[in-house]
């Protein structure tokens, strides 16, 4: 019966078996480290001023004002200004969202960057134009930004893609040994 | 030639053209940061850092901005940067003579601190990220409304809550976490308060003339309990260091506060403190320095702003010539936003507040008057 012991020490007569796949599995992992981004979510929530009820009907539509050259171009002036980032309108184009809203009451806007400060610079400013130009729009409606926004770390942390490559190239370099194992003994001939 | 040769080709051609494929693709999807730094020759920031996004390789133009007092080594403001290079420094050289020559003509002198993480826009500047990064500025002014920035090399310390305070040739500016001293304003000693056993952090410290030693005003954690409280210790010129096992505790001040200005006056000590809830500044009198001391006068805010950090603005024989508090507010995104700070030249009685304006929005402000009236 092998145990990880003899698992380990027979390792080494069938070094190659495991080398590449842990290469390859390497490989793949490449792909995702270094790519982290920061995220950061704000949302606006819109009331009706006379009987207090929230608007999640129309938040589907407000969404579409989102990437609007009048939002996205006064942010892109009070990016400069105020924060001292220079951004093209294209990038800040690519890099806020907004995702789809089934229900609820509050619109829903996430600025993604590499610089976690640039991520929340760009979200703030975005929500903040779409705050003023909605409230524009939307005369009869309480608008508020919800004081609660979020930066999450986006992407593989190096250290787990590593463990989890050279695990996975492990696992793949024994089942390509037992079957050539099998195929050796003739039990997988039909 | 062989069919062997021509599927080799063909292979090695396909191959060629998803590599391609795959590198076009990740080209034009990836993006780098540059990080344009400006900085006096200390290495602190004198402004906001420039942040971009841009292809790798891509070069970017910049026209360094003209700082008032400040030159940079050469004719022409333009630069060239290549993206991918993260972080760049652009090395503005203070005219610190020049400055000094008015500094000493000028009518008023002050201390305050600059958020140096984003820019000040119609006087208003707010703070979005999650940590601010201050930095000193001394500043002056014949008059109040305004104030022009010393250019010199500053200390590149973080500095929060500046005081400033004059004895004999020497320049005290107490900050949370240390003292400064300087006779040039140029050249700084940095002096880190060390902390006792029972004062960990001294908060929003400032020097003032007790009679003729110098006293300490500070806040600081009331031992075995989480509340900020303010205490009042002798102040060692020489080491520049609080003798905080002589400090003693000063009574009357209620609420949460984060600073408290002290001086001492002809028939006692005034103390002003602004309530951090509230946004009210409090001043106070007693007729010993620890209190108890009772209400004179409140600085109420205006709505939906509070101010702070109120200090006592002195004349270089140690007169009350003014109170001088700041003010902020939350904006549309629930950032501060401070929007300069305000002076009144009476305390007991009130007067139209004067906004100080200058190059950015003030912080904490503390105001020396020079010369004789």
């Amino acid at each position: 019966m092998e145990n990880l012991y003899t698992f380990f020490k027979n390792m080494r007569k069938d070094w190659p078996l495991f080398l590449f796949p842990i290469i390859v599995c390497l490989a793949f992992a490449s792909i995702f480290i270094g790519n982290e981004q920061t995220v950061f979510v704000s949302r606006i929530q819109v009331q009706s001023r006379g009987d207090r009820q929230w608007d999640s009907l129309s938040i589907p539509v407000y969404q579409t004002i989102l990437k609007n050259p009048t939002v996205i171009r006064s942010a892109q002036i009070a990016l400069k200004k105020d924060y001292n980032i220079a951004v093209s309108q294209a990038q800040l184009v690519a890099s806020v969202t907004t995702k789809p809203v089934v229900h609820g009451n509050a619109m829903v806007i996430a600025a993604t960057a590499r610089d976690p400060e640039l991520a929340t610079a760009m979200g703030k400013q975005v929500t903040a134009s779409m705050y003023y130009t909605l409230g524009t729009y939307l005369p009869t409606k309480d608008l508020r930004i919800d004081p609660r926004a979020t930066v999450k770390q986006q992407g593989a942390n190096p250290v787990y893609a590593l463990l989890i490559s050279l695990l996975s190239g492990l696992a793949i370099g024994q089942g390509l040994r037992l079957l050539m194992r099998r195929r050796g003994k003739g039990e997988l001939d039909v | 030639m062989s069919s062997k040769r021509q599927n080799r080709i063909r292979n090695g051609l396909i191959a060629t053209a998803i590599l391609l494929v795959i590198g076009l693709v990740s080209y034009w999807k990836s993006s780098s940061t540059l990080v344009i730094n400006f900085v006096d020759e200390n290495g602190t920031p004198v402004t906001a850092p420039l942040k971009t996004i841009g292809r790798p390789n891509a070069v970017y133009n910049l026209t360094a901005a003209k700082v008032p007092g400040y030159t940079l080594n050469r004719t022409h403001y333009q630069f060239k940067y290549t993206y991918g290079t993260s972080q760049q420094q652009v090395i503005y050289h203070p005219d610190t003579v020049a400055s000094l020559d008015k500094l000493l003509k000028a009518k008023y002198i002050g201390v305050s601190a600059q958020d140096i993480t984003t820019n000040t826009f119609n006087g208003v500047q707010s703070t979005p990220y999650e940590q601010s990064d201050n930095r000193l500025r001394v500043l002056y002014a014949n008059r109040l409304n305004d104030w022009h920035t010393f250019s010199t090399n500053y200390p590149d310390v973080a500095i929060q809550d500046p005081t400033l305070f004059q004895l004999g040739e020497f320049w005290f500016i107490a900050y949370t976490g240390g003292v400064l001293r300087s006779t040039d304003l140029s050249n700084w000693d940095v002096i880190a308060t060390t902390p006792s056993p029972k004062f960990h952090n001294v908060i929003a410290p400032s020097l003032v003339h007790v009679g003729k030693k110098t006293d300490m005003i500070f806040m600081a954690t009331v031992p075995k309990r989480k509340e900020l409280a303010s205490f009042v210790a002798p102040f060692n010129e020489t080491t520049g260091q609080p003798k905080l096992t002589q400090a003693k505790r000063i009574r009357g001040v209620t609420g949460p506060s984060t600073s408290a200005s002290l001086y001492q006056g002809r028939t006692g000590y005034y103390l002003t403190y602004s309530e951090q809830d509230s946004g009210v500044v409090y001043i106070k009198k007693s007729k010993t320095i620890t209190g108890k001391y009772r209400l004179v006068r409140k600085i109420v805010p205006v709505k939906g702003s509070f101010y702070y950090a109120p200090t006592f603005a002195l004349d270089e024989a140690g007169k009350v010539r003014g109170i001088v508090y700041s003010s902020y507010y939350y904006d549309e995104s629930g950032d501060l936003a401070y929007n300069g700070a305000f002076m009144q030249s009476k305390i007991l009685t009130k007067t139209p507040p004067i906004q100080l304006t200058g190059q950015f929005a003030f912080q904490k402000f503390s105001v020396i008057k020079l010369g004789a009236d």
